[in-house]
């Protein structure tokens, strides 16, 4: 069968969520957690959550799939998604702990500085603004999203952010640069809002 | 603008859901099966689900994971479990069926740093602590229904929210058990001294008559959400069964 989106399964997020609302739109998705499945992918989701050297480790478990996501996502270009801490994964590193991420766009991840008091973890529905033109989200349009984390992307490249919310501060909730998007929020658990989103991507 | 969340509670029993009136296990009222009460809260939009498991824990059984993934797989919306955790592993298992959070209520009286355990494996963002209170003269007292012990000290509920929220519980689903299915309204006198001190989100839920009296609680005590039972599966106090969710 024909599958237009690979979900990487590499028992550090909710696969099966984000495989669910694909399936629901009616989007054929397949499971990957070995470098065969990634090479023969067309777009590739990277769905995360836990601790950022905890999410490093499991994905540099799976022999050779680092190095086939990258060689399918910065060579091959073709589009990909980082959810959450799968968004975090794709950049340098994280203060929350010490391994490298997959370094294919420059920055890492801070913990929530917030002004004025407010909870950390950020839990809950947000509205996400649409600062610049990209591919996934429109800029009229108002989007809301589910948010469970602790730390935020800071981009080196500040053209790189297209998505921000506000939580007590600007958060980073939406990365692309060409094929590569990262989304801090979660998709598979934003109802209508999410599901939008998914569909665009996969169209992608 | 960050906005707090109105929670459908579903309590769940032998894999069917029921309502209770004060969580008494002797007065269920059987709703209907999950599933398809799921997806109506899909087509409507719901901001978030906690489903509890009276049944797992009463009976002393394993969360029933089988029907929790089913159950998962029907929810475009994050969804919290409740019901028969008592260790992280089961925990782990509860997550990797697609669940957001974890519920710990009567574990977390016998081993308290269970809630420590499962935060650091899972983040405090997906365990939450349950936390049930009666009010006695005009007290909030911490109370267990499964017969947990509750050390003296443990017993005062401004104590025993102060002590998990530094064991590591990243947010609390408090329950004032004496107005749980009884539409008698939100206890503020509680809300008043309890919610402006807490460090995590705080989710109320008990009596709560109708969302705009909800919303109102969560701008007045900033509370991360309130949860709500009998407003979404009864039509009116005295009315037959109906999933839905009020307008307003």
């Amino acid at each position: 069968m024909q599958t237009d989106v690979t979900i990487l399964d590499l028992g550090i997020g909710n696969a099966r969520s984000v495989h669910n609302m694909l399936t629901r739109i009616g989007v054929r998705t397949a499971f990957a957690d070995s470098e065969e499945q990634i090479y023969s992918a067309s777009r590739l989701i990277l769905p995360g959550v836990g601790s950022f050297d905890r999410g490093v480790a499991a994905l540099d478990s799976f022999s050779g799939v680092r190095a086939a996501m990258t060689e399918m996502v910065c060579e091959r270009r073709i589009p990909f998604m980082g959810i959450c801490l799968g968004m975090q994964m794709i950049y340098e590193a994280s203060d929350e702990g010490e391994k490298l991420g997959l370094g294919w766009l420059s920055g890492r991840s801070r913990k929530i500085a917030t002004q004025v008091k407010l909870p950390i973890p950020q839990m809950g529905w947000n509205t996400v603004r649409i600062e610049r033109h990209n591919s996934l989200a429109a800029q009229d349009r108002e989007y809301k999203f589910y948010f469970a984390h602790s730390y935020c992307v800071e981009p080196k490249n500040a053209s790189e952010v297209v998505g921000t919310a506000e939580y007590g501060g600007t958060i980073t909730a939406i990365v692309n640069r060409d094929n590569i998007f990262g989304v801090q929020f979660h998709p598979e658990k934003s109802h209508r809002f999410g599901l939008d989103l998914l569909r665009t991507f996969s169209g992608l | 603008m960050f906005e707090g969340r109105l929670i459908p509670t579903l309590l769940m029993r032998d894999g069917t859901l029921v309502k209770t009136r004060q969580f008494d296990k002797s007065k269920v009222a059987l709703i209907g099966d999950p599933c398809n009460s799921l997806r109506i809260f899909n087509e409507l939009n719901v901001d978030e689900l906690f489903l509890l498991d009276i049944g797992a824990t009463s009976n002393r059984t394993s969360p029933n994971y089988r029907l929790i993934r089913e159950i998962a797989c029907e929810c475009f919306m994050p969804v919290a479990y409740g019901g028969g955790i008592t260790s992280v592993d089961q925990a782990e298992r509860v997550i990797a069926c697609g669940i957001e959070k974890v519920v710990i209520n009567t574990a977390g009286h016998t081993n308290p740093s269970l809630f420590e355990a499962i935060a650091a494996k899972l983040g405090s963002q997906a365990t939450v602590a349950s936390v049930d209170y009666t009010v006695k003269r005009q007290q909030p007292r911490v109370i267990s229904h499964y017969g947990a012990p509750i050390p003296r000290s443990h017993r005062n509920l401004e104590n025993w929210l102060t002590y998990i929220e530094n064991m590591g519980a990243g947010e609390i689903l408090l329950t004032n058990v004496d107005r749980e299915g009884m539409w008698s309204g939100i206890d503020h006198p509680t809300l008043a001294v309890v919610a402006s001190k807490r460090k995590v989100p705080l989710i109320y839920h008990g009596g709560v008559r109708s969302i705009a009296e909800a919303r109102e609680a969560m701008v007045q005590y900033s509370l991360g959400g309130v949860a709500v039972g009998n407003l979404v599966v009864y039509s009116a106090p005295s009315g037959g069964v109906l999933v839905h969710v009020p307008a307003s």
